[in-house]
């Protein structure tokens, strides 16, 4: 087969008849379809939703503004009470005063004291010169 | 109560309008899908799809022309997307040649030489397949058959060229 030949059964196609039924099918398909509530409303939907989407963004912004600006009148203002004057009455006694609270003073643990050296225990002598000084005192121990 | 009266007359024209759409392309979009797919019952989905798609988009075209692009390239388009679920090709089987026989009927030669084009047609890949239906049996021009496939001019004529070649061999194959 020439490729002329080819180009010329492909023309012969060209008007060749589609089988009436897959006609009607793909017509009631169609049709039966297109009456459904979903696709009624789809091509409404796909035409103007950029207009609902539009009104709706500011609107929700708008109500949620609101929302806020409620709820913050809603938040009672503190209340700002007078200066309350007191009415101190002169006491009708006056009461002893309070011993004052007795000062704690720490007790310092004194060291026990050294029992003598066993020298002196022993027999030996001690004798004991005090100077002026009151604060030198010469212990001579004695065996 | 009269906006809704008018409403509903608007609705039923739109809806007129998309039944005469319907019947005006039905044929052709049939047509095209068949050759592509290479049955009915194929062809037959793809053209609903079409339709709804057109009915859900609500499209309005300036031309008859860009209607009829936009037809074309919706229609390729869900036959290629219908190929490649293909998982098997259906397998190709070429007719028998036409009897040389003087006596028969010179249609019934011609219908079976169609019959062993279409099964040659079948074998080739999708693209050059839908290139060469919108071209030569759709009798659109190489431009048209550029931007419906969304490919270069240069392209579509070396996909004709080369489907034409496929198409001599196989026919000349089954010839031997």
């Amino acid at each position: 087969m020439t490729e002329d030949q080819i180009r010329e059964l492909f023309r012969e196609m060209r008007d060749e008849p589609v089988p009436p039924d897959s006609q009607a099918r793909v017509r009631m398909a169609v049709a039966e379809r297109t009456e459904s509530w979903r696709e009624k409303l789809r091509p409404r939907w796909n035409r103007h939703w950029k207009w609902i989407a539009a009104a709706l963004v500011p609107a929700c912004l708008l109500l949620v503004m609101v929302a806020t600006r409620e709820e913050k009148i809603a938040v009672p203002p503190p209340v700002v009470h007078p200066p309350a004057i007191a009415v101190v009455e002169p006491p009708a006694e006056v009461a002893a005063p309070l011993p004052p609270p007795p000062h704690r003073v720490r007790r310092v643990g004194h060291r026990a004291a050294k029992p003598p050296r066993e020298v002196a225990s022993k027999g030996a002598t001690l004798i004991r010169i005090e100077t002026p000084d009151p604060d030198v005192v010469i212990l001579l121990v004695g065996g | 109560m009269l906006e809704a009266a008018l409403m509903l007359e608007a609705h039923r024209e739109v809806s007129n309008s998309f039944d005469q759409i319907v019947h005006q392309r039905e044929t052709c979009v049939l047509r095209t899908a068949y050759r592509i797919l290479g049955n009915w019952a194929d062809a037959e989905d793809v053209a609903q799809e079409v339709f709804l798609r057109l009915h859900r988009h609500g499209l309005t075209f300036d031309t008859d022309a860009a209607f009829g692009s936009w037809m074309y390239r919706v229609t390729v388009n869900l036959c290629l997307d219908k190929t490649r679920v293909r998982t098997t090709r259906p397998s190709v089987e070429i007719p028998d040649l036409p009897s040389k026989d003087l006596s028969a009927e010179s249609s019934v030669i011609r219908d079976q030489e169609k019959q062993r084009l279409m099964a040659a047609l079948d074998a080739l890949p999708p693209r050059e397949r839908a290139a060469i239906v919108l071209r030569e049996i759709e009798g659109l021009s190489t431009a048209e058959v550029a931007v419906i496939m969304g490919s270069a001019e240069a392209t579509v004529r070396s996909q004709v060229a080369k489907a034409i070649a496929r198409l001599r061999n196989i026919l000349s194959r089954e010839a031997r």
